[in-house]
């Protein structure tokens, strides 16, 4: 019965073994030479200036998770685009009721300042 | 491989009517948006009214569709039947009660009114279509919905850590179970081939139209168990309920208000729909851990509750306890138990957030230490009326009679003797023997000499005394006089059993 | 339009409202406390109308007025509902009308009173409950408004509640008729468990298939009798009464002469179906009363107190109705019922004139003469007077000689315990001639025992002299709605009531009138009347000459037989000592620890449990892991 999830089981194992290969092969061949920006915990992001308990400014961090909003929003056009044909009028007018919340959406997050760098 | 696309394509404008409520509520949702941002609503009584308007036409809209409901819509994904729509009258009744009490807390912690009020209809229109969702994927879509906003509003006091606090801890660990829910409905799916209720409940009854060995799969069990922790989280039963009294402190008291009463009201009103309709046929499958569950979160409910000292946390407890009641009512499974679910909401949107007004308004005039049950010491002598309303909601909490509490316990515990779960029934009404302890003793410290006595309390805000006054009145009322409203909530379940073809 | 039923009820619960919520100046309140019960009797005279006009029937002449069903589940409901018949027709119009009149004296005679607006809110508050009490069609309703007018009650006996004794009257009142409650309670649980209903429509049509002597029918009648007797001030449960006098006098006249004590009386012929199915609880009812005539017209001998008089005079008059109910002549029951309420009220305020008159002085030993000084009242009373000791062509002639005429009846075709019955009626009928004129003869005529209040002595105004009037004319031509051996329009007024259930065994031979009887009954009030003319009237004597006649009958009758001793002795003292025993040794050394035991554990396992609660989100997290993973590890293990 469960049998056709065999294929799956199989995919999971095969991603998994090859993290894991790739983990163990760069531990056991790779040179080990740990420094002081190698074991910070965001090697590739932003230096660490003070310790993180005090407030610092988030406002890539909100213009990044805007844009992955939108995005993905924008995604749900393309099913809606196949089947357009056979939704016909209305579809179109669906469509066009989404973009519009969107849009309030948008309106709302401009006029409130969320897209402004500076402040 | 080819896309089959075989989607029935007539969307008519009457489903689009029988979503109507919903629709104004978002309408109202996005005009608030609009108006917050081209016209700055500093002024929160535009706000308020613009909310209170809302929710009043959503109201009409419902009443409306009370006649004229559809057993399905928009895809057989909706149901607007009598069911979905008296749980939209708890969620509106609960949202208007809100509204009342907000804007003396809003003016107190300089919230942005526009965007407080355009969150609270958002998740009430997450709520209205929980409660209405006839498939597995829109409950889903419409619990996150209602649940993203309640994060935001959980942590809405910015400048309070414990607000902070409360909204991240919602978010991080709601999004945990909602995994498990997500996943749950997935393997459901898995095992029926469907997500649609109907089908699910045709499927495992008969094995029409889906492969005989779906009632057999493990795939089914292990979703089930899934989703019941999903459900179970939201609800707030024990072992699932550690987030709810963090989250009732910490966040601002009228979302606390809000969210205790309608998210329970449209998780159970999903709830009963995929485990008590959808899942019938398997209820033997799922009555022992239910029974279970119940069982616990009732004892762990009210023992905790007794070792409280801050009213918020203490009304934390007592909803997980009442979660405990209500979930014996599900646990019935018959028609009684569903109509008690649906007036036990009724009631509970009365009687609980009247509690909640009585903190608000505490709050609003003794600072964060109004939170503290010793602060309500002498509050009898201060302000009789408050004071007087305090002890209704209290006494209706604890069951008393001629309290709404008294009719919403006894149909569901009733419910379950009905359905020979005597047991359940039993432990119910010990336990809410032990809850009288905690509800009384506001009551008791209430009429404890004050102090410093002579001093008169500062007059609550007019919109917060009238909704102290119509929870009073509800509570009573519907203690008295149930008929009625237990008229319609048996219609409502009547309708629903009628579609799935139950007595 | 028979809806005017809501509005005899609205009208009060209107004046009460207004009074109890609005700070209203007394001028106002004058207006609306009368005013309301006037247009409740305006109310009750149109239904009255309206249910005359109705066809002659069982059925025609009543009618249930369902406001609203009162359900909580199962097949059980129960109807906020009011019953109009001849039955609580007559008694609204009582009420309303009697209390109508009650209020407009009380303007006059609370004037200057702390308190005048919370008096006539609790008034009106009284109203509206005894005509719940009358209007339900179902037993719930029914002691709704009985426990209703207990509470008003209570809170008009305290009135003046920085008075000790007024306080502690009030609560014997409240204590001795939470016993009554107490046995219409029981009566309710049974008539539910055994007939599935408490609406009277229920539980007559079950109980009228029971048989005849049967033991249900007994049991629950005895239960409603405890009511009925804790209520009206029956043996027993009747000490209280006296103390009663406590509140103000408008409010003896109301509620402990014209109405609520009569509730026992309207509960025995209410609920007649009960009663027909059994012998013996009409017997027990008939003995009650005939005990209680001659027992209360005795303890009247003796006492001093103008007002308490009354109050052995009200119990000796209601133990009247019991008989007449007793002997299953429903009729001349409530015929005594209301004609007692016209010349009681009468006397009632009469007794409040003279205590207005001499600073509210209720010893009759400092009276005497008054005649002179207060004409009016004089007369008024002695109209009063004449019409309870039932002298020919007054009212109280007539129904009193309805009761014992339909006693002599029953005794003529019944076992010999009825002639007892009728013999202590007789001579009950002579006592209430001694005391009625022992007390007006000392009260108004010799010569003024006490000059200084003599002096001072004014008489009432027109607020209070109106009522008087209207009531006297009500005393002396209220009885010709029937006339012995003759006609009896209240009868056949109520027959329909009374037929609808009719009783299932041996016919009842029922004789209302015999010359004999008449006879007899105005020989011995006649002899009372010159007992008491010779002892008070010709030699006019201090009360200690008296009593030296016969002292130890004489200080019996003065301590009221110790009764009030007794009562202390046999349950005051022996509960207490009862209580402060188990106090002392079961409560303190085992329940106190066993229930301390409970809230120690419960409070530890939630101390202990409140651990769990760390406040780490990764701690929650765990939990909710924990409970997944059992749940799912339940269904994997393959518990299905």
């Amino acid at each position: 019965m469960l049998t056709e999830y065999i294929p799956i089981l199989i995919l999971s194992l095969l991603a998994g073994g090859f993290a894991l290969t790739n983990i163990a092969v760069t531990l056991l061949s790779g040179p080990y030479r740990p420094s002081r920006e190698k074991l910070a915990p965001y090697e590739s992001g932003m230096t660490e200036i003070q310790p993180p308990r005090q407030r610092f400014p988030v406002k890539f961090y909100v213009i990044a998770m805007l844009f992955l909003l939108f995005d993905i929003e924008g995604v749900s056009f393309f099913p809606w685009a196949i089947i357009l044909r056979g939704l016909r009028f209305p579809g179109f007018v669906e469509m066009l009721i989404f973009v519009l919340i969107l849009a309030v959406g948008y309106v709302f997050l401009w006029k409130k300042g969320a897209l402004t760098w500076e402040r | 491989m080819m896309l089959v696309v075989s989607v029935p394509l007539h969307v008519t404008l009457a489903d689009w009517g029988s979503i109507l409520p919903e629709l104004v509520v978002t309408g109202g949702f996005l005009v608030l948006l609009l108006a917050d941002a081209f016209i700055p609503v500093r002024r929160t009584e535009v706000a308020t009214g613009i909310a209170l308007l809302t929710i009043l036409l959503a109201f009409l809209a419902a009443m409306n569709l009370w006649s004229h409901g559809m057993a399905a819509s928009l895809y057989d994904t909706v149901s607007s039947d009598k069911f979905a729509v008296f749980f939209d009258f708890v969620i509106l009744v609960s949202a208007a009660l809100t509204a009342l009490l907000s804007p003396s807390y809003i003016r107190y912690s300089h919230f942005d009114p526009g965007e407080f009020y355009a969150l609270i209809l958002a998740s009430a229109v997450g709520m209205m279509f929980m409660a209405a969702a006839i498939s597995l994927m829109v409950i889903f879509i419409a619990l996150e919905l209602l649940s993203l906003a309640l994060y935001i509003l959980s942590g809405f006091e910015r400048s309070r850590p414990e607000s902070q606090e409360a909204g991240f801890k919602y978010f991080l660990l709601s999004s945990f179970a909602s995994a498990f829910l997500v996943y749950g409905m997935a393997m459901v799916y898995g095992a029926t081939g469907t997500t649609r209720i109907l089908q699910i409940a045709t499927c495992l009854g008969h094995g029409a139209g889906c492969s005989a060995a779906a009632s057999a799969s493990p795939l089914l069990y292990i979703g089930v168990g899934l989703m019941l922790v999903g459900f179970a989280f939201k609800v707030s039963i024990v072992p699932f309920h550690m987030w709810t009294p963090d989250v009732y402190q910490g966040a601002p008291t009228p979302v606390t208000a809000f969210m205790s009463v309608t998210t329970k009201a449209a998780v159970f009103a999903a709830f009963i729909r995929v485990f008590n309709f959808a899942l019938a046929p398997i209820e033997s499958h799922w009555y022992g851990v239910v029974w279970a569950l119940a069982i616990v979160t009732m004892v762990v409910g009210n023992i905790v509750a007794l070792v409280q000292t801050s009213m918020k946390r203490l009304l934390a407890y007592s909803g997980i306890a009442h979660a405990g009641y209500i979930l014996v009512a599900l646990a019935a499974d018959n028609a009684l138990g569903q109509t008690s679910v649906a007036f036990y909401f009724l009631a509970y949107a009365f009687m609980n957030i009247g509690a909640f007004v009585v903190v608000a308004v505490m709050e609003s005039q003794e600072g964060p230490v109004g939170d503290e049950i010793a602060s309500y010491r002498g509050l009898f002598y201060r302000n009789p009326s408050l004071a007087g309303a305090t002890a209704v909601f209290m006494f209706s909490l604890a069951g008393f009679p001629l309290t709404a509490g008294f009719v919403a316990k006894y149909l569901a515990f009733s419910a379950a003797v009905q359905a020979h779960h005597t047991d359940l029934a039993i432990i119910g009404v010990l336990t809410s023997l032990i809850s009288i302890y905690y509800y009384l003793r506001v009551v008791y410290v209430m009429l404890r000499r004050p102090e410093v006595p002579g001093v008169q309390s500062p007059p609550t805000p007019a919109a917060a005394d009238l909704a102290a006054w119509i929870a009073v009145a509800g509570t009573i009322g519907l203690g008295i006089i149930p008929t009625g409203f237990l008229n319609l909530a048996t219609q409502s379940v009547t309708a629903i059993r009628y579609i799935f073809g139950l007595p | 339009m028979p809806y005017a039923v809501y509005l005899i009820l609205f009208f009060p619960f209107l004046g009460f409202v207004l009074n109890a919520l609005l700070p209203l100046n007394n001028r106002v309140v004058s207006l609306v406390g009368p005013g309301s019960v006037l247009l409740a009797f305006v109310s009750a005279a149109y239904s009255f109308n309206w249910l005359h006009g109705r066809p002659d029937t069982p059925l025609g002449r009543s009618y249930d007025a369902v406001f609203t069903r009162w359900a909580l589940a199962g097949p059980f409901h129960l109807n906020v509902g009011f019953l109009l018949d001849p039955l609580s027709s007559l008694m609204t119009l009582i009420i309303t009308g009697v209390g109508f009149l009650i209020l407009v004296y009380s303007t006059g005679y609370m004037r200057g009173e702390d308190g005048y607006r919370r008096f006539f809110a609790q008034m009106d508050l009284f109203i509206l409950a005894m005509l719940i009490l009358v209007l339900a069609d179902n037993y719930i309703w029914l002691l709704i408004g009985w426990a209703g007018v207990g509470l008003t009650s209570y809170l008009l006996i305290g009135y003046y509640f920085l008075r000790p004794s007024a306080v502690a009257a009030a609560r014997k009142a409240f204590v001795m008729n939470v016993i009554g409650d107490w046995g219409m309670m029981i009566a309710i649980f049974m008539m539910f468990v055994l007939f599935g209903g408490v609406d009277f429509n229920t539980v007559f049509t079950k109980v009228h298939v029971q048989p005849y002597d049967g033991l249900i029918p007994t049991v629950l009648a005895l239960f409603l009798l405890v009511g009925a007797v804790a209520k009206s001030a029956q043996i027993p449960l009747y000490t209280w009464l006296p103390d009663a006098m406590e509140g103000p006098t408008p409010v003896s006249a109301l509620i402990h002469a014209a109405t609520m004590v009569t509730a026992g009386v309207y509960l025995i012929a209410r609920s007649y179906p009960i009663y027909q199915q059994s012998p013996f609880a009409l017997h027990v009812v008939a003995f009650i009363g005939c005990a209680g005539v001659v027992f209360a017209a005795t303890m009247g001998l003796a006492n001093n107190d103008i007002k308490r008089v009354l109050a052995y005079s009200t119990m000796s008059q209601i133990a009247y109705m019991f008989c007449g109910v007793g002997v299953a002549v429903y009729s001349a029951g409530m015929f005594h019922l209301l004609e007692h309420a016209f010349f009681k009220a009468l006397l009632f305020m009469g007794a409040g004139a003279v205590m207005h008159a001499l600073g509210d002085e209720l010893d009759i030993q400092k009276m005497g003469g008054l005649r002179h000084k207060l004409p009016f009242v004089y007369w008024t009373f002695l109209v009063g007077v004449l019409a309870i000791i039932g002298t020919p062509l007054f009212s109280g002639f007539f129904s009193k000689e309805d009761v014992i005429g339909a006693v002599f009846g029953r005794a003529q075709s019944g076992d010999g315990w009825d002639w007892l019955v009728w013999a202590l009626l007789v001579i009950g009928a002579g006592l209430t001639a001694i005391y009625m004129f022992r007390l007006f003869f000392l009260v108004f005529h010799g010569d003024p025992r006490d000059r200084e209040l003599y002096d001072h002595a004014h008489g009432p105004g027109w607020s209070m002299k109106a009522p008087m009037l209207v009531l006297s004319v009500l005393a002396v031509i209220g009885g010709y709605i029937a006339f012995p051996g003759q006609y009896n329009l209240l009868d056949a007024f109520l027959s329909p009531v009374f037929a609808r259930w009719p009783h299932n065994g041996p016919a009842i031979v029922a004789q209302p009138f015999s010359l004999a009887s008449m006879l007899a009954t105005l020989l011995l009030t006649l002899v009372g009347f010159l007992v008491a003319y010779a002892i008070y009237y010709r030699r006019n004597p201090a009360p200690q000459r008296v009593g030296s006649l016969a002292p130890a009958v004489y200080r019996l009758l003065y301590h009221r037989y110790y009764v009030d001793e007794i009562y202390d002795a046999a349950f005051v003292w022996t509960t207490r000592t009862f209580y402060r025993l188990t106090d002392r040794f079961f409560e303190e050394d085992t329940l106190d620890n066993i229930v301390d035991g409970f809230g120690v554990v419960t409070r530890l396992a939630g101390g202990w449990l409140r651990g769990a609660q760390t406040g780490f989100v990764r701690n929650y997290a765990l939990g909710i892991l924990f409970g997944a993973v059992l749940i799912v590890g339940y269904y994997v293990i393959g518990g299905r």
